[in-house]
């Protein structure tokens, strides 16, 4: 008898808990919203540019949208060159993050030479919507001038902002 | 005939020993120690089953309260980060941490991008146009705005952070 008892009240305790949690709604909609509160949209445009011309050779302009800590790469597949540009903002303040990129580059001189590689990465502070350059093959010239007569360059404009559905 | 006459008392005595099977409390002394001796076994050893004021037993008062306490709990629970802010007056702002997992996450991102790649995007190259490194990779950004400094003067000015080599 006492065991019957006992078994019974174990039963509807172990159904009272999840009664319990289903009893509250679930608020979905509200946690989507949450999310797409903290989503981010990074906006980037490549770009080949030449000194000896005032607009760029080539562009392009993609958008992805995002959230803090989770990343956007681009791979640009050239001739001779393959750049992979891995972009990962991640919030820090109000209106404030850090975005780190990391660049990987392999480039060959020769057409059957061996291509030289380098892999690069920073963090730094950014505001939303503003807009940092990534140029994966460098530069001689400061201010910018990212393009040497005769020779193309490549640029990467990115920026984050907040993702409005 | 005699005998037994002359000692009935202790003959009775006897055979109420003998049916009960326990002795008799002869003297008041002998009472008493055996009455506390029962008290004290009872105290040790208390009851298997009592009865609450209101007639209830304890296993069916546990059968109750133990399901009624798994019930809050899971309100608790369900109700967090609110729930606990409620019962503990708690008014802050509170960060709110939507747990998705890394699974639906990817899923989520690829129903915002449209169903496209989230983790890369593939960009073809013009072909014919062939590159060389010009310098080390770097990340540019405009300086921020200082009142300072004349409009036409500051224009164009870009920070030039170094990148580091990756290990």
């Amino acid at each position: 008898m006492r065991l019957r008892r006992f078994g019974r009240a174990l039963t509807l305790a172990l159904v009272s808990l999840p009664v319990g949690l289903a009893a509250q709604p679930l608020d979905i909609e509200e946690d989507l919203q949450e999310f797409l509160a903290g989503a981010l949209s990074v906006n980037i445009s490549a770009r080949v540019v030449d000194a000896g011309q005032d607009q760029p050779v080539w562009n392009m302009e993609v958008s992805r949208v995002t959230v803090s800590g989770r990343s956007v790469t681009v791979r640009l597949d050239g001739s001779n060159i393959v750049v992979i540009a891995e972009f990962t903002p991640y919030w820090d303040d109000n209106d404030q993050l850090v975005l780190v990129a990391q660049g990987q580059t392999w480039l060959s001189d020769k057409p059957q030479g061996e291509p030289s590689y380098r892999t690069t990465f920073t963090s730094l502070p950014i505001r939303l919507g503003e807009s940092v350059l990534f140029l994966p093959l460098g530069t001689t010239e400061v201010p910018l001038d990212t393009a040497r007569l005769g020779r193309l360059n490549i640029e990467l404009e990115v920026n984050v902002e907040r993702f409005h559905s | 005939m005699s005998t037994r006459r002359n000692q009935p008392p202790a003959t009775l005595q006897e055979m109420i020993d003998t049916l009960s099977e326990r002795p008799i409390d002869r003297t008041v002394d002998e009472s008493s120690v055996r009455v506390w001796q029962r008290i004290n076994t009872n105290i040790a050893q208390p009851r298997r089953s009592i009865r609450l004021r209101g007639g209830l037993r304890p296993s069916l008062a546990l059968s109750l309260l133990v399901p009624a306490a798994m019930f809050i709990v899971g309100l608790l629970i369900g109700s967090q980060p609110r729930g606990f802010d409620l019962a503990f007056g708690r008014d802050r702002a509170v960060n709110v941490h939507v747990s998705v997992d890394a699974e639906h996450t990817d899923e989520l991102l690829s129903w915002l991008n449209g169903q496209d790649q989230v983790g890369q995007v593939n960009v073809s190259l013009p072909d014919q146009a062939e590159f060389r490194f010009q310098g080390e990779p770097v990340l540019l950004r405009s300086l921020p705005h200082r009142p300072e400094i004349p409009a036409d003067e500051s224009q164009g000015t870009m920070e030039i952070i170094p990148m580091e080599d990756a290990p």
